[in-house]
């Protein structure tokens, strides 16, 4: 008997989420699905092209991939790829006869996506890192003291800053944030590359 | 019994500390005084830019600052150029122009460090002397930077091999003499030596011949293990006259995939290829024309 109203219910489940699923009001998902496909075609381009011979898979290699986010407009980007010599850039071939136009706005919203990543890293990085050194320079104070207040504090703090810094990388404001977070409390090498780099006036 | 095994220890202690010794070797002292001017300076950067700037150019500091050589096997080590703006410290600012000179010509640099692909013993006295008189310009590029790449660190197989196969070389007080430019095909071969295409296009850095180029092993027929930035394995292309070469390219094909990093297919020529958009085009087809006279050696390279 209890098998039986285990099945039933079961079938009902099941109904109940085909419906959900079929449901055509899922906004958020229509919404996250192209992007996500956007995102695999620029993948897909970025191998087919060989971008990731020089610049490797995360964007790091010749030259730092992940700086075109906040360097240059999609259209500057394209202009980039299609002839680098009008930008400077002696070395990277021309692709202007390879990429046919229709492949650029999926290979430029990958690019960009390899400096989010790296910026999402540098992030969690330095609250990590911070949140470690916090510890650590409260490992000798007595168990009562509220050092566990202070760090919760700065943690908010830093997920604030963070924030800004990712609402404002096309400012001034991106650089006067890391200047302020300071270099000493980055461990992670890819982060601290990557900070450095983006130090620098482009 | 006994003594062999002792002999059979020592000889791998041996090996050990010949391998684990940092790679130093005796400088000679020689006098070699170079004669700038701007013309002559100008001549150097065009030429630093095709043999110097392929591993020296730092895409983000602009300048001759070093970089990290990601094209070799990662059994050699990590491997960064130096510094060479005018930094006295970071850079060569401290460097005579024998210095220079010895160091290019044999591969040791001012402390003794040995730097095997900087041997340029062909390399013209003429065009060795543009290119001093471009590092000590006022050029950009050269200005120095106290920006210094991190030590570099061969592995032990890499110390070994660098030991066994890529000594220095004896340094020669003879003129070497520039071949004339409109002698094409004497001309290519000159430029294919020093801008050191036969050095990825034959069969193997260790069997490289830099006395004598064309007696390398596999010369100008490829299949080369190289690397690319993504640790991907790349096999050098067969730059012989055969159809598995550059038998069905054109002049013009040649020209643009030099200039442009684009190869005949349309394909990307990858990394470590460089592409060479500051050759003129004479010089390219100087290096056409020499490879056309190579014999052609049918060999199907991995792509």
């Amino acid at each position: 008997m209890n098998a039986r109203r285990h099945l039933i219910a079961f079938a009902f489940l099941a109904w109940a989420t085909a419906q959900g699923s079929a449901c055509p009001n899922h906004t958020a998902r229509d919404h996250i699905a192209p992007q996500t496909t956007h995102l695999a075609q620029g993948r897909k381009l970025y191998t087919k092209y060989g971008c990731q011979a020089c610049h490797g898979e995360q964007g790091i290699g010749i030259g730092d991939l992940r700086q075109a986010y906040y360097k240059y407009t999609d259209e500057q980007l394209k202009q980039y790829i299609r002839n680098p010599r009008a930008f400077g850039n002696q070395r990277m071939p021309i692709f202007s006869s390879v990429i046919p136009d229709a492949d650029f706005p999926a290979l430029i919203a990958y690019v960009r996506s390899l400096g989010t990543q790296a910026a999402g890293r540098a992030r969690r990085s330095i609250l990590v890192n911070r949140a470690s050194a916090m510890k650590k320079s409260h490992s000798h104070l007595p168990e009562n003291y509220r050092a566990g207040d202070t760090l919760l504090r700065r943690l908010y703090l830093g997920s604030i800053i963070g924030w800004l810094d990712g609402a404002f990388v096309h400012g001034n404001l991106s650089r006067g944030v890391r200047a302020h977070l300071g270099s000493n409390i980055i461990a992670d090498d890819s982060a601290k590359s990557f900070v450095r780099n983006r130090g620098e006036s482009p | 019994m006994k003594r062999q095994l002792l002999l059979r220890i020592g000889g791998l202690v041996g090996i050990a500390a010949f391998t684990a010794c940092a790679i130093h070797y005796p400088r000679q002292k020689i006098r070699f005084e170079a004669t700038t001017s701007a013309s002559r300076a100008d001549e150097g950067r065009h030429l630093a830019l095709l043999m110097c700037a392929t591993c020296h150019y730092d895409p983000a500091t602009k300048k001759l600052t070093g970089t990290r050589l990601r094209d070799l096997p990662g059994f050699v080590g990590t491997v960064y150029s130096r510094n060479i703006t005018q930094h006295p410290d970071a850079g060569i600012g401290q460097y005579t122009d024998s210095e220079l000179v010895y160091l290019l010509r044999t591969g040791v640099a001012k402390d003794g460090t040995l730097m095997p692909y900087m041997q340029k013993p062909l390399l013209a006295d003429e065009d060795i002397q543009a290119i001093i008189a471009f590092l000590r310009s006022d050029d950009e590029l050269v200005a120095p930077s106290p920006i210094e790449p991190p030590p570099t660190h061969y592995s032990v197989i890499g110390k070994l091999g660098l030991r066994v196969f890529s000594p220095p070389l004896r340094y020669s007080e003879a003129n070497v003499a520039k071949p004339d430019t409109t002698d094409e095909p004497a001309y290519g071969k000159y430029l294919t030596t020093n801008l050191g295409c036969y050095e990825c296009h034959s069969a193997s850095f260790l069997t490289l011949d830099r006395l004598t180029p064309e007696k390398s092993k596999g010369y100008l027929v490829g299949g080369n293990k190289l690397r690319d930035t993504a640790g991907k394995t790349v096999y050098s292309r067969n730059l012989t006259p055969d159809a598995t070469g550059i038998g069905e390219w054109s002049e013009q094909d040649f020209i643009a995939a030099l200039k442009t990093g684009i190869g005949r297919d349309g394909k990307v020529l990858a990394y470590p290829m460089p592409s060479f958009a500051e050759l003129t085009d004479s010089e390219a087809a100087a290096i056409y024309r020499y490879l056309k006279s190579v014999p052609a050696i049918r060999k199907e390279v991995k792509r």
